[in-house]
């Protein structure tokens, strides 16, 4: 059995984000780049899988510049056999259709692979399409927003919350699941796997090879930030509260 | 040029779903729209397909919007931005080869407006594409579209759907609750409020008294440490990896206000911060500020709503 894991490479969640001088782009300068936390809890989810199966193969993909190998070295310090790289600079402004499509590529050639998983929401583009994306071009089984995910045979059991509760659910292989966050936390790379991943394989691969013509079909304009809120008014008691809530908010 | 605009019920039309409509008002002069087992909606555009199925499954369902899109020569696609809308629909773009562009909160000049960077960025996009768009709208950022029309009915029935996907167990919850996305209050807690029972007990009042005296929806949020230390269930987390939510008011309560957790509500229309810390980063996005200990103040306040 093969994995795929697709993550992506965000900014430092902690990072407060600043604009460039043009107001085109993000400032990048000194910014720290992370394996996203939904990409990161889907890992965690296949090292788990793997822990009672070490027969099965781990894959880990991601796109972005050169230096994303570093990232791809974590991936493989953490238990993941082999890894690829898309080189791609440019890779933020990509819409849904045409990172698909290179996910789609690199899947046909590479590929297959009985269960890929994927972030739920690409939290640097705010995309949450990719998997279904994926689904519908491979024409197989997906399920978005999986919290857990256990091999029984040929399926995954998987967990995830809805808005009417907490469903469990058993699809067939080979299949799609995006990953939101799960119940347990992410393990770190030991010393032995540190060690063990400078043996292991960081392939680049340019997108020449994968044959694909990039299309701009959402053009990014002007990025901004987010207004400035009024600051704060600091009330003293529950009375000045209540006054707010009737005569400002208008709620009461 | 002819819309289609996904609609969702849960007794009656989703709010999302009616902005939906508001949005397509920019690009389309016929609106349809398409339900799965409901016909809520039916006043709100021309002609509305009801699909009716005795299990929902999201691909069966994007294949009969196919070929609804197929046979009306439709070029957009509308729906509010919820998680079960984008797993249809994404999969409709996969087999339709469209363009997907979700949580949309405006048009501005031909341009969509999108925050990107888990909220800390706004970006302007222009979508250049021949083939088909299919574009949600955020909820509670767009006009809720008005009732104006006799919808003509179009029934389609599926039965005895099989799928490679089992529903094994549904561990359903005990009270229906309210989703922190859709509600016009959120209240949520931190770990300022000291203990699960704390959080449970007060904040549940709070909502209960809100709820009774001004009629709005009220639902409960939480921030990540205390969903990490498993007080509440991971639903009901605000911010980064959680939801984001923009109701008219957010309660902030024992929350300090990491920025991951701003990031997920900062663009509520008030925000009311409790906290023991004047120091608290949480200030910094609150409209109003109230520095005192959550134990005794909290129960004040509730007395006083309640005596309202």
């Amino acid at each position: 059995m093969r994995i795929l894991n697709i993550f992506k490479r965000v900014p430092d969640t902690y990072a407060e984000i600043k604009l460039s001088k043009d107001n085109s782009d993000i400032d990048k300068e000194n910014l720290n780049y992370v394996i996203d936390p939904y990409g990161e809890y889907a890992m965690e989810t296949s090292l788990r899988i793997k822990d009672k199966d070490s027969s099965i193969e781990l894959v880990v993909l991601t796109i972005g510049p050169e230096n994303s190998t570093e990232l791809l070295r974590n991936a493989l310090a953490l238990g993941f056999d082999i890894s690829y790289l898309i080189k791609y600079e440019n890779y933020e402004k990509l819409s849904p259709l045409a990172l698909s499509k290179i996910y789609i590529k690199f899947i046909e050639k590479y590929g297959p692979f009985d269960i890929i998983f994927l972030p739920k929401v690409d939290i640097d583009t705010n995309f949450h399409s990719i998997c279904g994306y994926l689904a519908g071009y491979l024409n197989i089984n997906f399920i978005t927003s999986i919290t857990t995910a256990e091999i029984v045979d040929n399926h995954a059991i998987v967990e995830r919350e809805t808005s009417m509760g907490k469903e469990k659910l058993k699809i067939k292989t080979p299949c799609i699941l995006s990953h939101d966050k799960a119940p347990y936390e992410i393990r770190l790379a030991s010393l032995k796997g540190i060690m063990l991943s400078k043996k292991k394989p960081i392939n680049i691969i340019e997108l020449s090879e994968l044959e694909i013509k990039i299309e701009e079909h959402i053009i990014r304009n002007t990025l901004r930030l987010p207004p400035q809120r009024k600051g704060v008014k600091f009330l003293n008691n529950a009375d000045e509260l209540i006054k707010v809530l009737k005569e400002e908010i208008k709620i009461l | 040029m002819k819309a289609l605009v996904y609609l969702e019920a849960e007794n009656s039309i989703k709010e999302a779903s009616l902005s939906a409509i508001e949005f397509s008002k920019n690009f389309c002069k016929e609106i349809y729209g398409f339900i799965v087992n409901s016909e809520s909606g039916n006043k709100f555009v021309q002609k509305l397909y009801v699909l009716e199925v005795d299990r929902f499954i999201p691909k069966i369902i994007a294949k009969e919007i196919q070929k609804v899109i197929e046979s009306e020569k439709i070029e957009y696609v509308f729906f509010g931005s919820t998680s079960s809308a984008i797993e249809v629909l994404s999969y409709l773009a996969g087999i339709t080869n469209a363009i997907f562009f979700e949580d949309v909160e405006g048009y501005e000049n031909g341009y969509f407006i999108k925050s990107i960077y888990s909220n800390k960025i706004i970006g302007s996009f222009k979508i250049s594409y021949d083939g088909i768009k299919i574009i949600g709208i955020k909820p509670k950022s767009y006009n809720l579209a008005k009732p104006m029309y006799n919808s003509e009915i179009i029934k389609i029935k599926l039965e005895n759907i099989k799928d490679d996907i089992e529903l094994i167990e549904v561990k359903a919850k005990e009270t229906k609750e309210i989703d922190v996305t859709e509600a016009d209050i959120v209240v949520s807690g931190g770990r300022g409020l000291g203990s699960a029972e704390n959080y449970h007990s007060l904040l549940k009042e709070l909502i209960k008294v809100l709820n009774e005296k001004t009629g709005l929806k009220v639902a409960l949020g939480a921030s990540q440490a205390v969903v990490d230390a498993g007080w509440i269930d991971h639903s009901h987390q605000v911010g980064q990896t959680g939801k984001t939510v923009s109701p008219l008011l957010y309660f902030a309560i024992g929350i300090s206000g990491a920025i991951q957790h701003l990031a997920g509500m900062r663009t509520s229309k008030y925000i009311i911060a409790i906290n023991k810390d004047s120091e608290a980063p949480i200030f910094k996005v609150a409209d109003y500020g109230i520095v005192a200990d959550i134990n005794i103040f909290l129960p004040e306040l509730i007395e006083k709503i309640k005596s309202y």
